[in-house]
């Protein structure tokens, strides 16, 4: 199942890289990476000249590692839930499902593997272009949260919707599913609980008070909603056919 | 009657792909996001929104939309039927201008317009224009990736040089109104002192996408 699984994402990687999506995953996160890196501390003097204000963007600097590494996650994993999308519209995501693969070799091919890549990449790329220094574990959770959320918002896209329109839609909303990492700074009070069934919600909570509970919360999180999305993918493909 | 049932099919269509409900929540989104933020930053923000989101949805949904008719042999019933390409392209605007001009003017109300009806015509011909290159583009590709990578190009042009402008990055000067965003950006702040260089300027660029979007229409139905 694993070699089969390979092999279909092989066969993705060389669909994409004809529609230069490829040349897409390689530039962006090393653009973004550039823009914050260079471009942050320019914005930081320059609103220090115009408006007076010391270092105000200094303390976010660590949030623009926490976003290229989303928007690395977020990327990869993307692709991998448009060509399924792609593959539900032309009806063959049934017949991929009955090859050596499997469902299972299916979901690894555009989904995990993506997953693994984006991380990888994301491990090379957040070191380089972080404004401050990362220690491992902060850097491994938020390459391994990143990770998990880009998975997770694309299996969403694949298991709620039926066609491509359905997929850009429920992808432009899963989008914030990772969002919710800022959730914890930006609303006080008990209030921010609302979010609390996203794990990102946690993750945020981490990086504030840096609680080993919170990243436990956030992993048996992430687990429920892979579970709950693998069901309705599965769910959705039987009765679809 | 046909062009509204064209609209009426379209609008029908995109309510059944929740598109009404995606924006819903975007609404709930946006107006958490404007509450941290108050003053001249929140006006700036709330207008750079509206056309970053609301007024562009038609670039984001279009490839998806003529790609699903595509693959359900929607384009081919299009072509031996009795409407016209430019119904069919005025439908296919005008429902998603529709959506745009409901959330584009609830969000307009977060900030501070000096005139509610520039606004609006500000959101309806910047989803025009969006609507249109997505309409070029999407007659132009076979795949969803395809169509995510070759918006790329649009969506620099289309949204960089005009953020930079309402952010004052850029100067203030009438020629930047050549760019269609930097005019509909104008009119969604309900500036009257350029209405007629930004009203000139928007319908030029609708009335030359509008001939290239005919002619890739045209060129999708043929094949």
């Amino acid at each position: 199942m694993l070699l089969s699984s390979v092999r279909m994402f092989r066969q993705m990687v060389r669909e994409i890289a004809g529609e230069a999506m490829m040349l897409l995953l390689c530039v962006a996160p090393i653009l973004a990476g550039a823009f914050f890196k260079f471009g942050m501390p320019i914005a930081n003097s320059m609103i220090m000249k115009k408006m007076g204000y010391v270092d105000c963007l200094v303390p976010y600097y660590e949030f623009c590692s926490w976003l290229l590494a989303m928007l690395t996650g977020m990327l990869f994993a993307f692709v991998g839930g448009l060509v399924v999308l792609g593959e539900i519209d032309d009806r063959i995501t049934a017949y991929m499902c009955v090859t050596p693969a499997g469902v299972k070799g299916y979901m690894l091919s555009r989904i995990v593997y993506p997953g693994i890549v984006s991380g990888l990449v994301a491990m090379i790329v957040i070191p380089v272009f972080s404004l401050v220094h990362l220690d491992v574990v902060t850097l491994l959770v938020m390459v391994l949260s990143s990770v998990f959320s880009g998975m997770i918002t694309s299996m969403q896209v694949v298991s709620i919707s039926t066609n491509k329109v359905e997929g850009m839609a429920v992808g432009k909303l899963a989008g914030g599913f990772g969002m919710t990492f800022f959730i914890p700074f930006v609303i006080t009070g008990k209030i921010q609980y609302v979010f609390a069934m996203f794990p990102m919600f946690w993750v945020g909570k981490y990086e504030m008070h840096k609680n080993v509970w919170q990243i436990l919360i956030a992993v048996v999180l992430f687990g429920v909603w892979w579970y709950g999305l693998y069901r309705k993918y599965l769910k959705k493909l039987v009765e679809k056919g | 009657m046909r062009k509204i049932n064209v609209i009426k099919g379209d609008m029908m269509f995109q309510w059944k792909y929740g598109f009404y409900f995606l924006y819903g929540i975007m609404l709930v989104i946006y107006f958490i996001l404007f509450s941290f933020v108050q003053g001249d930053a929140r006006d700036k923000l709330v207008d750079i929104c509206v056309y970053s989101d609301p007024a562009a949805m038609g670039m984001f949904f279009m490839g998806a939309i003529l790609l699903l008719e595509k693959s359900q042999h929607v384009i081919s019933s299009v072509a031996v039927s009795p409407m016209t390409v430019g119904e069919y392209i005025f439908g296919k605007i005008a429902s998603i201008g529709i959506i745009s001009l409901v959330v584009g003017m609830v969000l307009v109300t977060q900030g501070h317009t000096k005139n509610y009806l520039l606004s609006a015509i500000g959101i309806v011909g910047g989803s025009f224009i969006f609507s249109l290159c997505g309409v070029i583009v999407g007659t132009m590709i076979s795949s969803i990736n395809q169509y995510v990578v070759a918006t790329i190009p649009f969506e620099i042009i289309g949204f960089v040089p005009v953020i930079l402008y309402r952010l004052g990055v850029l100067p203030d000067s009438v020629w930047m109104l050549m760019h269609p965003g930097c005019a509909a950006m104008e009119m969604i702040e309900g500036n009257m002192s350029v209405l007629l260089l930004a009203f000139c300027s928007l319908l030029v660029w609708l009335i030359v996408l509008y001939f290239i979007a005919e002619k890739c229409v045209r060129k999708m139905l043929c094949c």
